[in-house]
């Protein structure tokens, strides 16, 4: 089993603008120092990044030496900053690496997001077809709000109370989807340090997977997420998920719910819940992406604070991503308390 | 340093396309299954005994859809199992071959298909527009650099230092390219003699074109699976004894001395990651335990600071032992048996090629251009400004 | 009705209209206002290992400590590493042909790339002499400067040789 030994989410102050390379850096040494490491220490390092959001054509170029890389053995995975910490985990338990530096970022305004996203359809069928990819998000909201019962107004009440944007509730997406229930995009980096030597934290459970980019393919409103959090519960010994503080990234604000059925805290009768103050208050106590959305590194800023909650007494904490083409990827992780250390 | 992993892996099945500049017939998801499906019946397998699958796919620009693994995940039947996308400019096949590698050694998963595909020909302008934005935007993204004027950069150093000239690069063109007519998957298949190399147009002195790589679009895939899994098999297998990466600094600049000290031609990258994996694989002596090599060498001015970074010839040397015929049938070491990245260079995959190229060896697959009694061969990858390398060593036998 | 044809293969054409704004940062942004402003090449230095590298960083990658704010002016005139030139016409690049050179200017310990003007690459191996690692060059400033690198170029010290 893997252990967390350090955690940082670096967010400059609104008047600093740094480089990319200056954002990474930040995170990556706070994370080595909260590790207590040094950079000599490090042979390991899995950077996860999007060339279209960085505005780079190969942004593993330029990023890796401002994250530890600088003549190491270094990767970059390009599906979810998560998936870079899935990378991590696997090359720890292989037994060839033993202290691994995962590190993740957004910037916004490095591109413009709508366009950077628009070129990720395949040119065929999807993209000339009008098949953005929040057009996608909202039919895959759209039948999971079918299939739990829930309104538009359920989702506007929610995101009021919740305390975000400014931007005019009445101004459409894409159906049902409004502006207001994205959470806006901040600039972070995020960085992990995972070792094979144990540390406070251990990771108990991990499952991943990717469901067809198609809306209408997936066998399901929930895809392979229930399916994919059972493995990763499995292995943590981890028999009531609503019980343990649980960190997920709603990208939109439905995703909340979502991920409340699919992570097994409610049944989908009670999906409502998630999207009523005061209930599920486990679920993103943190205040999930309305409190901090890098996007790409959205991922392991979830798993960042899912290691704060072991960290603070929680015997368990569950950290969930997802990713990909509306939602296609999950990555569900269980971290746990060690004691003997 | 990276260690010895617990659990060995094997590649059990790989496949390539035959490569060519376009491919009409198909779109990205139909190659990708191409050279899936091709791999696993290579192994004898099929897609349900897939556990979880990398893909390898480079800068996202050369084929035009972004985050392609988005729309491969259904082709390759994924339904839930992991994926992961593997993107590290030229070096992408061989770090996916290190990640499903991982994934395999890990415990984790029995069975890891690595799969990807090239569609560089749909790139209405060519590679090299897109390739002149992988530099850093302050400070060299308006140099006209891209990977033709790096090699040369470094050319010319080596040129000065050790006296090779272009006659020199022109005849390991020309024997990269006789070898590449002895396989049948090569891009370029037509030789060339030296004269007609130094004839061929400069693109950025001293590097002309046909002593550079092509444009190719195909898919290669390689199946990686556990000691357990081996057992249940019939084919020939080609046992992963070690592999490692290593990335310099993207600065050039940062590389570069008169002095001995930081000397950029020295490679740096790659020889931490060749020994790193010579290391795992208990290779002291590379030319006598290692039969063939598959070096990603996408320029043939490359080839003697490859070859020496590699520790195959003492810094200075290699063109002398080209000459003496040490890199070819009856020499130290068979160098690139397949026409290498000089023949073919379907970026996403090309790293992933040597992988397979190296494997195939060692199973005694390479057909036409199989070196005899090849036991023991390496491969590398090479990405970015000749900053990210990976190096991998494969036998057909599981120990040192 | 005209019979289909069932080997007819369409293509579908397609671009990507990206438009990017890169913060240049801290360390960059010192740098090329110090171009632009001053008609000045400077260096950071690392705190620890004492290197000091131009283009500028905010932190060094080997000891990965912040580099410290007392850069130093350095060049104008520097020594060439190395240089390339190019004769193939690639979409979206200047005419050829075009050279450009590594220069480590004096008192750096790294190179910095730019376009190299004033030299005749007609002939490419007369060229490379003349441009040869070793080579002695000035950074020339434009008039009209931007806070881009492009605020300088090359020129060889020696208009005949290129040599002092």
């Amino acid at each position: 089993m893997p252990y967390i030994a350090g955690v940082a989410v670096h967010r400059p102050q609104p008047t600093e603008e740094p480089s990319l390379e200056e954002l990474a850096f930040a995170a990556a040494s706070a994370a080595l120092a909260d590790a207590g490491l040094d950079r000599e220490d490090i042979d390991g390092i899995c950077l996860g990044a999007s060339d279209q959001l960085d505005a780079r054509a190969i942004s593993s170029m330029h990023l890796a030496g401002p994250s530890g890389g600088c003549l190491r053995d270094e990767v970059k995975v390009a599906d979810d900053g998560s998936v870079a910490f899935a990378a991590a985990v696997s090359r720890i338990e292989a037994g060839v690496s033993h202290r691994v530096l995962v590190v993740t970022w957004h910037q916004p305004g490095a591109s413009d997001e709508m366009a950077a996203l628009g070129v990720n359809p395949e040119p065929i069928y999807a993209r000339p077809a009008g098949l953005h990819p929040w057009a996608a998000e909202a039919m895959v909201v759209q039948d999971f709000m079918r299939a739990a019962g829930l309104t538009v107004d359920d989702v506007d009440a929610w995101v009021a109370q919740a305390g975000c944007t400014g931007a005019p509730p009445g101004e459409w997406l894409a159906y049902p989807l409004r502006r207001s229930h994205l959470p806006p995009a901040s600039r972070a980096a995020v960085a992990l340090v995972l070792t094979a030597a144990p540390a406070a934290v251990g990771v108990r459970g991990l499952a991943w997977g990717a469901d067809a980019a198609g809306v209408v393919d997936r066998g399901g409103v929930l895809g392979s997420l229930p399916g994919i959090a059972t493995m990763a519960y499995r292995q943590a010994g981890l028999s009531s998920p609503a019980e343990v503080p649980v960190e997920t990234t709603d990208r939109s604000a439905v995703r909340r719910a979502v991920a409340a059925v699919g992570l097994g805290l409610v049944d989908i009768a009670k999906a409502h819940q998630a999207l009523e103050g005061g209930q599920l208050a486990r679920l993103n106590s943190s205040g999930g992406l309305w409190q901090s959305n890098p996007v790409f590194a959205a991922g392991p800023e979830c798993i960042a604070r899912a290691t704060q909650h072991v960290r603070r007494g929680a015997s368990k904490a569950v950290a969930h991503a997802s990713y990909g083409f509306a939602g296609q990827g999950n990555l569900v992780t269980v971290l746990g308390q060690v004691k003997s250390v | 340093m990276s260690d010895h992993p617990k659990r060995p892996a094997a590649i059990v099945g790989a496949a390539t396309s035959r490569f060519r500049t376009r491919r009409d017939d198909v779109d990205l998801t139909e190659l990708l299954l191409e050279g899936a499906v091709s791999a696993l019946i290579d192994a004898g397998m099929t897609f349900a005994d897939v556990d979880a699958v990398v893909l390898a796919q480079a800068p996202d620009p050369l084929h035009g859809i972004g985050h392609p693994e988005q729309t491969a995940a259904a082709a390759l039947g994924l339904g839930g199992k992991p994926l992961v996308r593997v993107h590290t400019g030229g070096a992408t096949g061989m770090s996916a071959g290190q990640a499903a590698w991982w994934l395999v050694t890990s415990g984790r998963f029995e069975t890891v298909l690595v799969v990807g595909a090239e569609r560089m020909g749909d790139n209405v302008h060519g590679a090299q527009k897109v390739l002149n934005e992988i530099w850093d935007p302050a400070y060299e993204a308006l140099m006209p650099l891209n990977t033709i004027a790096n090699c040369s950069l470094m050319t010319v150093r080596y040129m000065q230092r050790y006296g090779a000239d272009e006659q020199d690069f022109a005849e390991i063109a020309s024997r990269m390219r006789a070898n590449g007519a002895r396989n049948e998957n090569a891009h370029l298949r037509i030789p060339v003699e030296p004269d007609e190399v130094l004839e061929s147009p400069i693109l950025t002195w001293p590097v002309r074109r046909s002593m550079s790589c092509p444009r190719s679009s195909g898919a290669a895939a390689a199946v990686i699976a556990s000691a357990d899994v081996t057992r249940r098999l019939a084919g020939p297998v080609a046992w992963i004894r070690g592999m490692a990466a290593c990335t310099d600094t993207y600065f050039m600049g940062d590389r570069m001395r008169l002095e001995p000290v930081d000397e950029y031609i020295a490679m740096h990258a790659l020889r931490r990651a060749g020994e790193a994996a010579y290391a795992m694989a208990g290779i002291t002596d590379p030319c006598s335990q290692l039969d063939v090599a598959e070096p990603y060498i996408p320029f043939s001015s490359y080839e003697p600071m490859m070859l020496e970074a590699l520790h195959f010839a003492p810094v200075g040397q290699a063109v002398a032992r080209a000459r003496e015929g040490a890199w070819e049938t009856g020499g130290e070491v068979v160098v690139c048996p397949s026409g290498g990245v000089v023949c073919t260079n379907p970026i996403s995959v090309t790293a992933l090629v040597r992988l397979i190229e190296a494997a195939q060896q060692v199973r005694g697959r390479a057909d036409g251009h199989q070196v005899d009694g090849a036991r023991t061969a390496m491969a590398t990858g090479a990405g970015g400004d000749a900053q990210i390398f990976g190096a991998a060593v494969l036998s057909d036998n599981p120990a040192n | 009705m005209p019979q289909a044809r069932e080997d007819e293969r369409i293509t579908i054409p397609a671009s990507w209209h990206l438009e990017f704004e890169h913060a240049a940062g801290k360390a960059a942004s010192r740098f090329l206002t110090g171009l632009r402003d001053r008609a000045q090449l400077s260096a950071s230095p690392c705190p620890k290992c004492r290197r000091l590298r131009v283009p500028p960083r905010s932190f060094c990658e080997v000891c990965f400590v912040a580099t410290s704010d007392d850069w130093v002016d350095v060049g104008p005139e520097g020594t060439v590493q190395t240089f390339s030139i190019t004769y193939a016409a690639f979409p979206g690049y200047p005419t050829p042909p075009h050279a450009i050179a590594y220069v480590v200017p004096d008192g750096a310990d790294t190179a910095i790339c730019n376009f190299v003007r004033g030299v005749d690459l007609s002939d490419p191996e007369r060229a490379a002499k003349v441009l040869a690692p070793g080579t002695r060059v000035r950074a020339v400033f434009e008039g009209d400067r931007k806070a881009r690198v492009t605020d300088f170029h090359w020129e060889l010290l020696d208009d005949k040789s290129g040599r002092r």
